[in-house]
């Protein structure tokens, strides 16, 4: 049916009053001082299913709510991150606020992506000393830290009561567990160990705790660490596929039962939880009794890109971090939270991650030392590490070779 | 009445008709329709070469300006690297990883190829002639070829797991091998293992391949041969082999070029481990670029890539022509 031109008429009036509301609440809410910002985030927790990606909704709804900042967030999966943002940074559209890996912040900020706290008036005040390290670059803060999570071993309290063995608390008792629990088709011990950062991290403590480090790749005390895990893997009680397992991989052998101890992150919690397996938690073993372990620390940091608007990131990250909201993130991620005046009431809230919060004494950046030559010491280790646990190469020569690898051409 | 204008065509033949009619003008109109014949010309082939430049031209040239310059995270937002000649390459021939991937290149390509290709072209053969059911099993074959390599390279990666993968489990239960093999453990089985998968996944197209070029063979032939008294083997070595030769070239050449670059596969499957046993210059190059986010080098690595597949691509297109002349 044709509309007849007083319908016409009618609509267009509708129209034009609908332009002017707006106009006039829209010059109201300017007036009022609070005006209307947008912001841009990315952040790779992407997976709709899990608690991480609805609570990175909420988290930022809170803040929305607060600061009157609307967020657009963009979710993307890890390893895409980093190409994301490098090429947002070609078209020189670089999202505000940037919730980047902590391994991650030295590249960015060397390549100047990411604007130092200071430049955005913020100041690191409050937080767990070992977390704020994390996005020092340099000597300068470049991020603030939110949750982070670290490792501990995990074990089957019902394997470990019909064996009639406490959990262990030095490397001695580790291996002795580890053997008497091997049966069947059941390992003493899981970890990761792929051709990737994961070997690095899950395996770190074994070198730290023991004098070790990543930088100079062939000390006795990272040659003793490697030699330790290959000398578990010879006694059998470690598989050798350990070396094709991702830390899912792993923690799916834990929760199926055919591991009795798994190194694994607190991330694994909540997928536990839910699996059959009764386990327990105590933190990593030690070469010798009574010594703080060594852990590494991972998560996530905020980190402000250099081409956003710095007063209102300032505002917006002010609010993400503030004690309550960083409390209610870290319970949602069974991460450590980063604010020392949480720490409490997230031990009383989660009581079962008591060790990961003891591990936070020994805390160890990764990349403190090597910045962004990290990637490839950690990439020579992993390589190293793989070859001895196969037993293809001796500990020594394997990191003999590491050594030379992630050195050559300096 | 208006003087009469010669017509002007858009080929030679016009032009040559063209100055018997005007030879006073001839200069001139020559050359316009010569202006106006390229013009209509260039306008067709216009989009493509426009495409063809955007899409393939522009990527290759970038990649290659990246190779020699210290390309590093700053440089994607300043816009500046800079310039170091050579230097990421000969940074390259220094590096035993790069030389030991460029070995691992070389072997998984081999014996991928030397597979595919013997194992196609017996399989080509086994169906040649039909037999009942034939065509739903050659329908079958083609599955490799379906599915997402990521997803088959999954499940192959479950299949060599070396306590309960189920390889392990048949070659055990079948009295063949008292141990088991530590397949995607071990350096060398590792290896063997990828070049076991990409055989399986090359199959199919080698095999279709062979299956339509021998459909094309004249049947005569053979039955001229089988009545001179040739017997199979002798029809195979001397009629079949010889006819297929170009083809067999092609498939070659194309499988080559296929199987230097092969990357998700391997990354699945092994991740380039244990212990660089599976780093091909594919997995070399990424890791470069976007583990140690080192694009100078990386793109160095890839180009080396880009070289060697380019090298057997010409070798393809001669090949091709030289087939093409020959079947016409």
């Amino acid at each position: 049916m044709p509309r007849s031109p007083l319908s016409y008429n009618l609509i267009v009036v509708r129209r034009l009053r609908t332009i002017a509301f707006s106009l006039a609440a829209v010059m109201a809410f300017g007036a009022s001082g609070a005006s209307a910002q947008t912001l841009t985030t990315i952040d790779y927790l992407m997976d709709r299913n899990t608690n991480a990606y609805q609570s990175m909704d909420a988290w930022l709804q809170a803040c929305s709510e607060e600061t009157g900042i609307t967020f657009e967030r963009q979710a993307v999966p890890y390893p895409e991150l980093v190409q994301k943002v490098l090429l947002a940074a070609t078209s020189n559209s670089l999202p505000d606020l940037i919730y980047l890996d902590n391994s991650d912040v030295p590249q960015l900020a060397d390549g100047g992506l990411v604007a130092p706290l200071s430049d955005v008036g913020i100041e690191l005040e409050g937080f767990v000393p070992a977390l704020a390290a994390l996005g020092n670059y340099k000597g300068v803060d470049y991020a603030l830290p939110t949750a982070n999570n670290s490792i501990a071993l995990y074990y089957n309290i019902d394997m470990f009561e019909a064996a009639g063995i406490e959990p262990p608390t030095t490397w001695d008792e580790l291996r002795a567990a580890a053997k008497a629990l091997t049966q069947g088709d059941v390992y003493g011990l899981a970890f990761p160990a792929p051709n990737n950062e994961q070997a690095t991290f899950h395996t770190s403590p074994f070198v730290w705790s023991n004098g070790g480090d990543f930088v100079t790749l062939n000390s006795p005390g990272t040659v003793g660490g490697v030699t330790f895990l290959a000398d578990l893997v010879n006694d059998g009680s470690v598989s050798k596929s350990v070396v094709t397992w991702s830390n899912s991989d792993s923690a799916d052998q834990f929760a199926g039962g055919r591991a009795a101890m798994l190194i694994g992150g607190s991330w694994e919690m909540p997928a536990l939880d839910k699996s059959d397996v009764n386990y327990g938690i105590v933190t990593i073993p030690t070469p010798n009794a009574g010594e703080q372990v060594k852990v590494p620390v991972g998560g996530e940091l905020w980190t402000v890109a250099v081409t956003s608007d710095k007063p209102a990131a300032k505002k917006a990250l002010e609010c993400l971090t503030r004690d309550d909201h960083i409390l209610t993130w870290a319970i949602a991620r069974t991460n450590v939270p980063a604010r020392t005046a949480v720490m409490d009431a997230f031990n009383e809230a989660v009581p079962a991650m008591k060790p990961f919060l003891d591990e936070m004494a020994g805390a160890v950046s990764r990349t403190s030392v090597l910045g962004t030559d990290y990637p490839k010491y950690s990439a020579a280790y992993a390589a190293a590490l793989q070859a001895a646990l196969v037993g293809s190469m001796s500990p020594q020569e394997a990191l003999d070779e590491a050594h030379q690898t992630a050195t050559a051409g300096q | 009445m208006k003087p009469t204008r010669p017509q002007l065509q858009a080929n030679s033949a016009g032009a040559v008709a063209l100055e018997a009619i005007d030879p006073p003008g001839k200069l001139f109109a020559r050359r316009t329709l010569q202006r106006r014949t390229s013009l209509i010309q260039l306008s067709f082939t216009a989009p493509a070469i426009v495409f063809m430049a955007a899409m393939f031209g522009y990527p290759l040239y970038y990649n290659l300006s990246m190779s020699f310059t210290d390309f590093r995270v700053g440089s994607f937002l300043t816009g500046v690297a800079p310039f170091v000649g050579f230097r990421n390459y000969t940074d390259l021939f220094a590096d035993s990883l790069f030389v030991g991937s460029l070995t691992k290149t070389a072997i998984f390509t081999a014996f991928s190829i030397a597979g595919q290709m013997g194992i196609g072209l017996s399989l080509a053969l086994f169906f040649w002639r039909p037999f009942p059911a034939s065509k739903t099993l050659r329908a079958l074959l083609l599955a490799p070829w379906l599915l997402p390599l990521v997803v088959s390279a999954t499940v192959w990666r479950w299949i060599y797991e070396q306590d309960s993968g189920v390889l392990n489990y048949v070659l055990v239960q079948s009295d063949l091998i008292a141990d088991k093999v530590p397949w995607l453990t071990s350096p060398p089985h590792a290896l063997a293992a990828v070049i076991i998968t990409n055989i399986w996944i090359g199959i199919p197209f080698s095999a279709a391949v062979f299956y339509s070029g021998l459909q094309a063979l004249p049947r005569e032939l053979f039955e001229a041969a089988e009545i001179d008294g040739a017997r199979a083997f002798q029809r195979f070595w001397h009629i079949t082999l010889p006819l297929l030769k170009p083809l067999t070239a092609i498939v070659f050449m194309l499988s080559v070029t296929y199987t230097v670059k092969v990357f998700d596969l391997i990354f699945v499957l092994t991740g380039g481990g244990p212990a660089y046993a599976t780093q091909t210059l594919a997995i070399y190059a990424y890791e470069l670029s976007f583990r140690h986010l080192d694009f100078g080098h990386g793109a160095a690595a890839g180009n080396i890539l880009i070289l060697i597949s380019l090298v057997f691509a010409v070798f393809y297109l001669r090949s091709f022509r030289k087939s093409m002349t020959e079947y016409a």
